[in-house]
């Protein structure tokens, strides 16, 4: 008995051996963590890391999952071209650990710490892109308001991105009621919209965050109601979960926590992100959707009116809403790529 | 662990099943008090391999005679302890390594089929499946070895079995399991592992002798 068991010990030792694996020529798919301040991290560098730039995904949320977003037109475009660092943030996704904090500013020292990782495994000549979307894009320019963080970083990619959570609900709420106002009067689901417009009109905007969860809901729900929107190809989560080995009931579990137990975008509402605007110089580029009710264009229209950087692109999507990737993915891909290739 | 090996697990414990299934099958009216098992099964958490070893010890039995117009319809409601030890590997995720006690209560039926229901207390020790770094506040890289986390867990699972000593001589007992593993404290919360159990028990009677308690109700 004491021998099978012994066995079993060795054989598990074996098989848990890490062995360290980087591809420093040609395409990449390899899955590594940091571990940092109570979480662990993993981080996916897939797709060509010879091209010597890599785009670093901010994944949504908070709580959402870096490798949710790779669909077909990820590894067919953004991979191909360069290599792509799909992470999941703390308290999201994969992230493990016994006790995360849920310190925002933790959010940005992570990204600075996977910066210099990623420098170390696949060399100092190696070119960064930051890719934030939705609450990654808050992520984003919280980093690169740091003057120092922004030497490690090549070009920020703003995706429909909320930089500004209180100006994000103030924009949100009156796109829900004007456009809304247009759909009734043109009786296109007049029936759903006449709710949303009558709720919100009868509550002036006050700054404050109470309203917030009620205009996520709304503004991720009116989507389905604009037909001027190309709906996105058909997607499936348990393929995309099982061929990405993502812990299904990770996400879920941190998914919430991030939400309630660990209030994480509530502190993002006390972050002046537009006041300092002004101190990123970083190449930018702007791709939004102008049927986004959930980070309206309003946001981009700030971004260029207060930084600091003299080379800003933007892109609006005719057809998309939150996610122009997916409702307009060749356009969009062909924008990113042009514009990383000259940057 | 690939599809093909995964695929190749089950073809096993199918053809195991098949074996005994078709030997030595004979009449026994007389069940005995159930014995201490070894357990062996393919843990799996829906598509993540591993496996859980353990023992299974009576602690108690009650008869359940039910009288139904003329016949009389004997169930035994048994009382187990289970000691494991389990091992799943979500790849690029993390290897998890834990012990489990169980309370397992079995309603086993006089024709050989069970269904058995057991909450279970534990600890588990994960790996992560992936070399891991630590970055210092002045940029310093380290790796950092066996890096994992320590949780306390909990488990409720449920199944059916057929305990082929009823029929037959087979010591052997199939069974099929799903259970929900809860770890704590999981990012201050909870993790839900979700697993299924396809598995054996092998009496040995001379193994940590159990004298389970009995008892007989009539209905």
């Amino acid at each position: 008995m004491k021998q099978i068991i012994f066995s079993i010990l060795i054989i598990i030792g074996l098989s848990n051996c890490q062995k360290e694996q980087i591809t420093l020529n040609g395409m990449a798919n390899e899955t590594f963590f940091l571990q940092e301040k109570g979480s662990a991290m993993p981080i996916s560098v897939v797709g060509n890391v010879a091209s010597k730039k890599m785009i670093i995904l901010l994944h949504g949320g908070p709580g959402g999952v870096g490798l949710f977003y790779r669909d077909e037109f990820f590894e067919e475009n953004a991979e191909k071209e360069f290599a792509m660092v799909y992470y999941d943030q703390r308290l999201s996704g994969s992230s493990q650990g016994n006790s995360s904090s849920n310190d925002i500013k933790l959010f940005k020292s992570d990204l600075l710490k996977i910066i210099q990782l990623l420098k170390v495994r696949y060399g100092s000549d190696t070119k960064f892109y930051l890719m934030g979307h939705s609450w990654g894009g808050f992520v984003a320019p919280y980093f690169l308001q740091d003057i120092e963080n922004q030497k490690l970083v090549s070009g920020w990619i703003q995706v429909a991105g909320a930089h500004n959570y209180r100006m994000t609900d103030s924009l949100t709420r009156e796109k829900l009621i004007s456009q809304g106002k247009i759909e009734i009067a043109a009786n296109r689901n007049a029936d759903k919209w006449q709710p949303i417009v009558d709720k919100l009109s009868a509550k002036p905007f006050d700054g404050s965050d109470d309203i917030h969860a009620e205009l996520d809901k709304y503004s991720s729900a009116v989507e389905a109601y604009m037909s001027e929107i190309t709906p996105p190809a058909k997607f499936s989560t348990v393929k995309t979960v099982i061929k990405n080995r993502i812990s299904g009931s990770s996400a879920l579990v941190n998914g919430l926590i991030s939400g309630t137990l660990k209030d994480v975008d509530g502190q993002a509402f006390a972050i002046p992100i537009s006041e300092n605007l002004y101190k990123i110089k970083t190449p930018t580029l702007l791709l939004f959707g102008k049927y986004d009710f959930v980070c309206p264009t309003g946001l981009s229209d700030d971004i260029k009116a207060k930084i600091g950087s003299t080379d800003v692109k933007e892109t609006v999507f005719q057809k998309s809403g939150h996610s122009p990737m997916y409702n307009e993915p060749v356009l969009f891909w062909n924008t990113l790529i042009d514009w990383v290739k000259a940057h | 662990m690939s599809k093909r090996n995964f695929l190749k697990t089950i073809k096993s414990i199918l053809i195991l099943m098949l074996i005994i299934l078709t030997h030595n099958l004979k009449a026994q009216n007389t069940p005995e008090l159930p014995e201490t098992g070894v357990k062996v099964a393919y843990l799996s958490s829906i598509v993540y391999p591993g496996f859980k070893i353990g023992i299974e010890r009576p602690s108690s039995v009650i008869q359940l005679e039910k009288t139904r117009g003329q016949g009389t319809k004997t169930i035994f409601k048994e009382g187990y302890w289970t000691y494991n030890f389990g091992f799943y590997k979500h790849k690029t995720f993390h290897s998890n390594l834990h012990i489990l006690v169980e309370r397992q209560k079995r309603r086993q039926y006089s024709g050989g089929f069970f269904a058995e229901f057991a909450p279970g207390v534990g600890f588990s020790r994960t790996f992560l499946d992936g070399v891991t770094y630590q970055v210092a506040d002045n940029g310093t890289v380290n790796k950092k070895s066996a890096a994992g986390y320590n949780y306390a867990m909990l488990s409720i699972a449920g199944g059916i079995g057929y305990d082929f000593s009823r029929k037959t001589e087979k010591p052997v007992k199939l069974y099929f399991k799903t259970s929900a593993l809860f770890m704590a404290p999981y990012n201050s919360f909870l993790y839900v592992r979700p697993t299924l159990e396809l598995g054996a028990v092998y009496k040995l009677k001379s193994f940590w002798k159990a004298t389970p308690t009995t008892k007989t109700i009539k209905k």
